[in-house]
């Protein structure tokens, strides 16, 4: 049989000199675990509560507040309609739409106005609207019932400002008109200006100067407001658009703050544990010099030394990293109430077992050349 | 098999310091045949088993193991062949201090692809055959110089060599042990390989078939 064509080491006796190595070895072995532990505990940790800071942004990002678009037709020359708001509900970026006539008549507690007479700041303003008031997660139905067209139902600060506790009773604004209150609304942030209206439910044909406009994530609210003037029939006056203002800082600090500071402390750790098993590994194969020797001497290739010398670190690696991660895991659970996003856990586990391959592949170059004869030598 | 174990043409090496250490050497050793290389101590004779056992690479000339030349192959052959058919005794031991006697024993079967059990097997029934089988499981450091040399001797046979290097193997033992080894080595050339001992020792050379002298 040619000599390239005879049987080498199987890879279960690598395996067994592998243990052997470790186990022989045991301080070093111990001291190489402990540092890669170190390495994923402090990379966990740190990513781990970043991730967590990232993650409350985002959630914060994604409070109904700070999804709403407000759009005021001032000059109401835009031409703005129930139709508009229809057109509006049927995009895909918008997860509900109102529309809201102007501020028109004050109206007070018709049973009340009796005994009183006069507006005086027992009235609230009265407007009519459009669209589904109670389809979205912004405004709720505090008591009462939902509006039939001509219905009303009216904010809480409205509803004390009448002195309709319940929501029932019958509005009169300052034209004589009458309008039954059929319940109260509780609006949230973001639409909370609503709170002190008497709002009327209007049919198909109301005039519409206010757009409140909930979208379904916050990355669609620029893009919105970017293709708003398709749905403007007429763009002669100037549009009035709002947006929540910790919008734009929200986004801003998540862009940049955070995701810069987990790539540094990564790429550092990866560069520190590699560095720091690189040295321990050459300490290790330095030390282990006749024994290498020996096995080449018994007939060991180049590649069967380097694979030793790596498989050790890989194991040594290998066991760090999970005991590392678990004890960071536990850290981050402990310092933010979350726990770390699993997906993340296993790429930083990864990566610095992949460090610490890398930085032993040094020491495996160097112990795989060394030459045999100078071991057998002193042996 | 027909043809020498081991055949030696016209080998010559050099250290950088010490050139023409080696001149034109010729040497053929049979299967079942014992020989000596003696000379005075900076001849030679550890270089010229290193150069036999493929560790060293000689400036020209032949070295054929078998009948194949080696001296054209790369590391990885090299190292294959000394893990198939070369064993190789140094002038100590030579083993893993922390590891046990038969697991030293058994690694000379380890690289040449054997498994561990069957590795282990062979250096029980070689370690049986000299003697040794009752320290199987002590570590190397737990046993006297002559039983690790015993060992050593074990861990060359495991691979059924066609040729066994010795490089002083009795330098460092007393007559009855080395007795022992020469009687090792010598039953390793019975079974069929060519045996290259380098030595001082009178009584190692009284005990080869024939005797290399180098200057
Ligand atoms: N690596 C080396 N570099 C240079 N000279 C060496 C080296 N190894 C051995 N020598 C020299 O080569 C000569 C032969 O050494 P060696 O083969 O060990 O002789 P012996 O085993 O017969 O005592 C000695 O002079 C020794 O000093
Ligand atoms: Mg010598």
């Amino acid at each position: 049989m040619s000599a390239a064509a005879l049987p080498g080491i199987r890879p279960r006796v690598l395996l067994h000199i592998v243990a052997a190595g470790l186990r022989g070895h045991r301080r070093r072995s111990l001291v190489t675990m402990f540092v890669m532990s170190l390495a994923c505990l402090v990379v966990v940790d740190t990513s781990g509560r970043t991730d967590a800071t990232r993650r409350t942004l985002l959630a914060a990002l994604e409070a109904p507040a700070l999804r709403v678009v407000r759009i005021v037709d001032r000059a109401g020359s835009a031409g703005l309609s129930a139709a508009t708001v229809e057109q509006l509900r049927a995009l895909g970026s918008v997860e509900w739409a109102i529309g809201l006539g102007q501020v028109g008549p004050i109206g007070r507690n018709a049973t009340l106005a009796a005994s009183r007479g006069g507006f005086g700041a027992d009235a609230v303003g009265v407007r009519a609207y459009v669209g589904d008031l109670f389809g979205g997660p912004l405004l709720r139905l505090a008591s009462g019932r939902r509006p039939e067209i001509g219905e009303a139902v009216v904010g809480a600060a409205a509803a004390r400002a009448l002195g309709l506790a319940d929501g029932f009773g019958t509005v009169e604004d300052d034209r004589q008109a009458q309008v039954a209150v059929v319940g109260v609304v509780e609006a949230d942030r973001g639409v909370e200006g609503l709170d002190a209206y008497a709002l009327v439910r209007g049919g198909p044909g109301t005039a519409v100067t206010e757009l409140l406009v909930l979208l379904r994530t916050s990355r669609d609210v620029e893009p919105f407001v970017a293709r708003l003037g398709d749905f403007v029939p007429s763009r002669e006056g100037p549009l009035g658009i709002e947006r929540a203002a910790e919008l734009a800082a929200l986004t801003e600090a998540l862009a940049a703050d955070a995701g810069a500071l987990d790539a540094a402390v990564l790429w550092g750790a990866l560069a520190t544990t590699a560095a720091l098993v690189a040295a321990l590994r050459f300490g290790a194969v330095d030390e282990r010099r006749r024994e290498f020797g020996l096995r080449r001497s018994q007939g060991a290739t180049r590649s069967t030394i380097g694979a030793i010398v790596v498989l050790e670190s890989a194991i040594l690696g290998g066991i760090g990293v999970v005991l590392g991660a678990a004890v960071g895991a536990a850290l981050v659970v402990v310092q933010t109430g979350l726990a770390p996003d699993p997906v993340l856990l296993a790429a930083v586990g990864w990566l610095l077992a992949l460090a610490a391959v890398a930085g032993s592949v040094p020491a495996a170059v160097a112990a795989a050349w060394r030459d045999p004869v100078e071991v057998l030598r002193t042996i | 098999m027909i043809g020498p174990r081991l055949l030696v043409r016209s080998l010559r090496f050099g250290y950088r310091d010490v050139p023409g250490l080696i001149v034109d050497l010729d040497l053929s050793v049979a299967a079942g045949e014992m020989v000596a290389v003696r000379g005075p101590s900076g001849s030679g004779k550890s270089t010229l088993l290193y150069l036999l056992g493929l560790y060293l690479r000689p400036d020209g000339g032949s070295i054929r193991l078998d009948g194949q030349e080696t001296t054209s192959l790369g590391d990885r052959e090299r190292s294959r062949l000394r893990a198939h058919r070369i064993g190789f005794v140094f002038q100590d031991a030579g083993l893993h201090p922390d590891a046990s006697l038969v697991d030293n024993v058994a690694e000379g079967a380890f690289y040449g692809g054997a498994s561990y059990g069957a590795a282990r097997a062979r250096a029980l029934a070689l370690m049986t055959r000299y003697g040794i089988a009752g320290l199987a499981e002590r570590r190397a450091v737990q046993v006297s110089g002559g039983e690790a040399q015993r060992a050593a001797l074990c861990r060359a046979l495991v691979r059924d060599p066609s040729l066994v290097l010795a490089d002083e193997p009795t330098g460092n033992l007393d007559p009855e042990n080395a007795a022992a080894v020469i009687e090792g080595l010598r039953a390793a050339a019975d079974d069929g390989a060519g045996v290259v001992v380098a030595t001082h020792s009178p009584a190692v050379a009284e005990a080869c078939d024939r005797t290399v002298l180098l200057a």
